[in-house]
């Protein structure tokens, strides 16, 4: 939909009201002085915690890494089966107060056996009178960059910060990269940086090895204690900030218990937090991962061609019909042709060629760009007829019910509570305890989305046409230049196809041929070439037409006498084109005093017994789009219609500005 | 390198608060930033970003959004003042701040910030057709409350 000028200032006085409340950013100092005290550092990636909260944004930013939502539902586990052995040497006094001897790996778990264990982290915060945020969660740890981590259950706190999802939520290092939950949307898969995920949870310290990097420069050992069985050095430590007391498993080094600040205490320095973690069971032990499996998008061969129309209901009374041709993976088409947003309508995505074309028309905003890489069929619209659920997953998280017949053809019927989808344009079922049921009819025969209906939106289709006959000008990339300026109104309407060729003798005697006023081909845009104004009538047709004409001339006037190569715009060709004879049309002129070069459909002295000489048929230009008369077309420099608007409904204030574009008049 | 550091986080720092101020509000605008430029600093240096501006605006959309998850409903616009209630766009304000995170992110980037819909894809590092969509949708839900 289109924003007027109007509406556009006023949500920019109400952004306005959010950017004069902003306050000051904060002082460069404030981050020189974190990066001055090292030890400071290591008091935001103390815990799990911190990573894993951190993780939920930060992956996204420092890796653009896939996300995965898998809350609610934990992946099987496949695999060796768990072995616990638990060693836990004696515990021995020691007079010595040496520090623990464990693996001391800052770089990596390289040296850390794997282990499983359950640990609770506890935010303990007294200005609050409140228990603040718990949780207590499952760890397996198998070796770098493998590992699980699953909330057990979790208890909001006060604060805003702490949250892993609640309970259910998985975070699965699979050897590459990190699966966790996302709230709202999936970013894309890329691949991830190797060498980067070197612990255990995201860029984190803990449980860790590194309990030297958290402690600062002078860690004190102060006694051993048994902690979930296991033999630790309780070692003091002491930054500049705060004090924290860590308890290291002996053997393996990982850090099984801390009390001291839970992060972010001095981001909300008000608060004055303290909290910790500490394992309840540990045991190092062979653990399994489970495979997170990436369901891969295999389009290719998969649909046949076919044409669809979809209707897609957004709620709220938003409501797309989108149009589908799609030929191969890398020959589509998909158009909204209804829209409850009218200025909506006209937009499409166009791959073909090696090339995308896409035109939004509420965004006035059109290019064709080269294709890199693969461009799903999914573009303006979401679902899309491609998109499916990997029956893998269907299993797990959907029940599969009787068949149906949609449009007369059978249907997979999947009813699936709690999922979500998206991972590269192409849909996979993962389970959000957040989200409701959601069905899904796929076509049996090709796999193609048919239907679905769930929260927020549903789609149905209307019409599905397998093999369909293509005609070539679906896939025929329309070069249209972007457009800066402000939308133009709905009534300027995108055509899809280029005016037909067209000549006719001009009243002066002269010639006029469309084909002249077009872009040479292979020259360069701009370089050439005239938009053509056109508008058609007939004297006796009353008021309407000589309104129109006489607001033609204006225009002509304005524009069509001008050499606008001096602003930078394409010269403006207008044509009246007048459905009589040549006589009545030249009388007419002198008469309304129309200087305009004008086109006679009727030329009695070409032709008297047939009446007229051919040029005003229904498939002369101006009926290219339309059907009635008076009509306004304009065409431009390639050819394209870019305008047409049949009886009193032009606005010439609208094609005065439109025409001030063109021509350079006014900036764009 | 610190000075470095400095002077891009120099440049940015007033766009990066208030694109904050519009996502989570201004009073916690602050939080959001500071939260951003902590965690970032203390991995590494602005200078070793291919994309500092681009990296910086979506750790502060990502940010803003997991305390918007975390918070369902604390208030996002400012706080009604006689000033600010008076305003006769408060509707607007209001429906801005209804939008989900990431339309009021492309809200902002597209018409306050007037960048293309191409640098708004960029800056918030998804594609072009994902932004138009943000808009269009955001546009359909403050439709009834532009006059």
């Amino acid at each position: 939909m289109t924003m007027t000028t109007e509406e556009r200032d006023q949500l920019r006085r109400a952004l306005s009201v959010y950017v004069e409340g902003a306050p000051t950013a904060p002082e460069w100092q404030d981050w020189n002085f974190q990066r001055a005290v090292p030890d400071r550092q290591h008091r935001f990636v103390t815990g799990p915690v911190v990573a894993l909260v951190a993780a939920a944004s930060l992956v996204l930013v420092v890796l653009g890494g896939i996300t995965l939502l898998l809350r609610g539902n934990i992946p099987e586990v496949v695999g060796e089966p768990v072995t616990t052995m638990t060693v836990a040497p004696s515990v021995t006094a020691t007079t010595e107060m040496s520090l623990p001897t464990g693996p001391v790996n800052p770089a990596a778990y390289a040296d850390v056996p794997s282990f499983q264990g359950t640990v609770r982290y506890f935010q303990h915060d007294p200005a609050l009178g409140s228990p603040g945020w718990q949780a207590t969660v499952s760890v397996r740890f198998a070796e770098p960059m493998r590992f699980m981590y699953t909330v057990v259950e979790e208890r909001p706190g006060d604060d805003d910060f702490l949250f892993l999802g609640g309970a259910g939520t998985t975070f699965i290092g699979d050897g590459t990269q990190i699966w966790l939950d996302e709230a709202d949307d999936l970013p894309p898969l890329q691949t991830q940086q190797p060498g980067f995920f070197r612990h255990l949870f995201y860029d984190s310290e803990s449980p860790s090895p590194a309990w030297n990097e958290i402690c600062g420069a002078s860690p004190e050992r102060i006694g051993v204690e048994t902690i979930a069985g296991r033999h630790t050095s309780h070692i003091a430590c002491s930054t500049t900030l705060e004090d924290y007391e860590l308890w290291i498993d002996e053997e393996s080094g990982v850090v099984l218990k801390m009390r001291g600040p839970l992060f972010v205490g001095d981001l909300h320095p008000q608060v004055d937090r303290d909290g910790g973690f500490e394992f309840t069971e540990f045991a190092i032990a062979g653990v399994s991962i489970p495979e997170v499996k990436i369901p891969q998008v295999e389009i290719a061969g998969f649909f046949p061609p076919f044409h669809m129309v979809q209707e897609i209901d957004f709620g709220g009374g938003s409501v797309d019909t989108v149009e589908y041709w799609y030929r191969d993976e890398s020959t589509w088409r998909e158009s909204i042709i209804a829209s409850s947003a009218p200025s909506a309508v006209g937009s499409f995505q166009l791959v073909a060629d090696g090339q995308v074309g896409q035109c939004i028309l509420e965004e006035d905003l059109c290019s064709v760009v080269p294709l890199e890489g693969d461009r799903l069929l999914f573009g303006l619209q979401l679902p899309s007829p491609t998109s499916r659920v990997p029956l893998e997953f269907v299993g797990d998280h959907c029940d599969q019910l009787a068949e149906e017949t949609i449009l007369g053809r059978a249907a997979f019927h999947f009813a699936c509570d709690g999922v979500r989808f998206e991972i590269r344009g192409t849909w996979v079922a993962l389970t959000d305890p957040t989200v409701g049921r959601s069905d899904y009819w796929y076509d049996k025969g090709t796999g193609l989305a048919v239907k679905y209906t769930g929260e927020g939106w549903s789609w149905d289709t209307q019409l599905l046409e397998l093999e369909p006959v293509f005609d070539d000008a679906i896939f025929v990339h329309q070069e249209v230049e972007e457009q800066a300026s402000e939308p133009w109104p709905d009534t300027y309407v995108a055509a899809d196809g280029i005016v037909p060729a067209w000549s006719g003798p001009l009243l002066d005697g002269t010639t006029l041929d469309l084909d002249d006023f077009r872009t040479l081909p292979g020259s360069e845009p701009g370089s050439g070439g005239s938009f053509v104004v056109v508008y058609d009538w007939f004297p006796t047709c009353g008021p309407i037409c000589l309104d129109g004409i006489t607001d033609f001339q204006k225009l002509y006037d304005k524009y069509g006498t001008t050499d606008w190569s001096v602003t930078g715009g394409p010269n403006i060709e207008f044509v009246s084109v007048v459905d009589d004879d040549v006589s009545v049309a030249q009388r007419t002129n002198e008469r309304l005093g129309i200087t305009v070069p004008t086109v006679a459909c009727f030329a009695d002295e070409i032709d008297p017994a047939k009446g007229h000489n051919g040029l005003c048929t229904p498939d002369s230009p101006w009926s290219f789009w339309s059907i009635g008369v008076p009509s306004w077309t304009v065409i431009d420099t390639d050819g394209f219609l870019v305008y047409g608007v049949t009886g009193r409904d032009y606005d010439f204030a609208e094609l005065d500005s439109l025409l001030a574009d063109i021509s350079g008049l006014t900036e764009s | 390198m610190e000075a470095d550091d400095e002077a891009i986080y120099r440049k940015h720092s007033g766009d990066l608060i208030r694109y904050a101020a519009v996502l989570v509000g201004p009073d916690r605008a602050e939080d959001v930033l500071s939260s951003v430029m902590v965690r970032i600093l203390c991995k590494r240096s602005l200078m070793s970003l291919d994309e500092p501006r681009a990296y910086l605006f979506r750790s502060v959309l990502n940010e803003s959004r997991g305390m918007l998850r975390q918070r369902r409903s604390f208030p996002i616009a400012p706080q009604g003042t006689t000033l600010v209630a008076s305003e006769p766009y408060w509707d607007v304000v209001q429906a801005v701040a209804k939008l989900p995170a990431r339309q009021r992110a492309a809200v902002f980037l597209r018409y306050w910030e007037d960048l293309s819909v191409v640098e708004v894809a960029d800056l918030m590092g998804t594609r072009v057709g994902t932004i138009k969509r943000y808009l269009h949708l955001a546009r359909g839900s403050l439709k009834g409350t532009l006059s």
